[in-house]
């Protein structure tokens, strides 16, 4: 094995590399803090003031918790003691059977992330004909009617991927799907729902494969959710396949 | 901080940069290509200035792994691109480097089975085989960088150099067979 790894070696596309100058790094600090100095705005202590309110707010509901705890074992003690001597038996503490409690998104403008339990799905992927083909209802590609004008100029594969969604997505979450062929990184092929989708609906996503592409095609799909930053996103992955062309 | 100790930051960071960055400059070209490898190293050396008191004594690893937690970042970031534009378009989209640091590095290969075999590990095991390879880690200093003990490091490469013997066998015998080159093909 020690050859596999003289090869991997002598493989190496980069063996040697002069350093960069330094000043790339003194540029960019110095765009960060030019940036920070502009973005100590009020917008900037907007946010923080809402942050503190969250932390106190968070610091409010510990305490009334550990109070209600406290208040609760002191009950079952007193009433421990009110029964009697040690033998008597306790009374199986009642469930209320209520739901949990399911976390909120703050006003409208977040979804909160799941766990890859509550949207992991098994894809289905289908390799279809190669051929033209056009677009049908609701984005979907089929075959050409006649007359019809093709979306690919050459016959290329189609690849269906399918899922059923197990959670709906909402205005602030969505599912995301990517395509790729291992031996053709330009087939890639990637997007996300457009509209509102409801937890059991079928999900089908189309990508069109060079007709002469080989190798490995791998498919995923995430479940995003918007989260409170603007430019960041949870992402939960629903699942992955992979096959091969044929 | 005093006019000194900023002074002094300076120079601890210029020592490191000019011992180091050579390194981290061909790790990212390797990943990310020429084009956008010193951006990430210059983000590389910003956060080793933020930290410079969490650098180690032997900061070659900590600076690989800094490495490559910027380019998933990166890479993170171009998908999320990607999805979004796909999702305001209403249509597909292709990437420009999907799922780049392989692609790229890949791509990179004038060694068509290697490419292969190396295409065919996990994204674990072809990480740990490029750091130990390619960048000259020490099995160390490599456990250092992906985060994970000595111990777990020797057994996770015993595993990925025989994936990779198996993977190199196939992709030796696929090409002796006449089949077209993969690397070439991708391209």
């Amino acid at each position: 094995m020690s050859n596999v790894m003289e090869r991997l070696r002598a493989g190496n596309p980069e063996p040697g590399c002069d350093p960069p100058s330094i000043e790339i790094v003194w540029r960019r600090l110095e765009s960060e803090r030019e940036v920070a100095a502009g973005s100590a705005s009020p917008d900037r202590t907007a946010r923080l003031g809402v942050r503190r309110r969250t932390l106190g707010r968070l610091g409010l509901a510990l305490a009334s918790a550990v109070a209600l705890g406290v208040a609760a074992l002191a009950v079952a003690l007193l009433a421990g003691g009110h029964s009697g001597s040690g033998g008597a038996p306790s009374v199986p503490q009642q469930r209320t059977g209520a739901p949990a409690r399911r976390r909120a998104a703050p006003a409208g403008t977040v979804a909160p992330s799941v766990s890859a339990g509550a949207v992991a799905t098994p894809l289905t992927l289908r390799m279809l004909a190669v051929g033209r083909y056009c677009n049908g209802e609701g984005m979907q590609l089929v075959a050409c009617r006649p007359g019809q004008r093709p979306v690919n100029a050459h016959p290329e594969r189609l690849v269906q991927l399918s899922l059923t969604a197990r959670r709906s997505a909402e205005p602030h979450s969505w599912y995301a799907w990517d395509i790729e062929a291992s031996a053709c990184p330009q087939a890639g092929r990637a997007g996300a729902t457009l509209e509102p989708v409801r937890a059991g609906a079928r999900l089908t996503f189309d990508a069109l494969i060079p007709a002469g592409c080989r190798g490995r095609l791998s498919a995923s799909v995430s479940y995003v959710t918007q989260a409170p930053r603007a430019d960041s996103e949870h992402e939960t992955l629903v699942g992955r396949r992979t096959v091969r062309l044929p | 901080m005093t006019g000194v100790e900023e002074f002094e930051r300076r120079l601890r960071l210029e020592a490191l940069f000019h011992a180091h960055a050579g390194a981290v400059r061909a790790y990212a070209r390797r990943r990310v290509g020429r084009v956008a490898a010193d951006d990430t190293v210059s983000e590389v050396f910003v956060v080793a200035w933020r930290r410079l008191d969490d650098v180690p004594d032997d900061p070659l690893p900590w600076l690989l792994g800094c490495a490559r937690n910027v380019v998933a970042h990166q890479h993170r970031r171009a998908r999320r691109d990607v999805a979004l534009a796909g999702r305001l378009g209403a249509v597909a989209v292709a990437p420009d480097a999907p799922d780049g640091a392989p692609a790229q590095a890949l791509s990179q290969l004038s060694d068509g089975a290697l490419a292969q075999a190396l295409s065919e590990l996990s994204d674990g095991d072809r990480e740990l085989l490029l750091l130990i390879a390619w960048e000259g880690l020490t099995g160390a200093q490599a456990a250092r960088a992906l985060g994970c003990s000595r111990n777990a490091l020797a057994v996770r490469l015993h595993r990925a150099r025989r994936r990779l013997a198996a993977a190199l066998g196939r992709a030796d015998r696929k090409l002796a067979a006449g089949a077209p080159d993969p690397a070439k093909e991708a391209v």
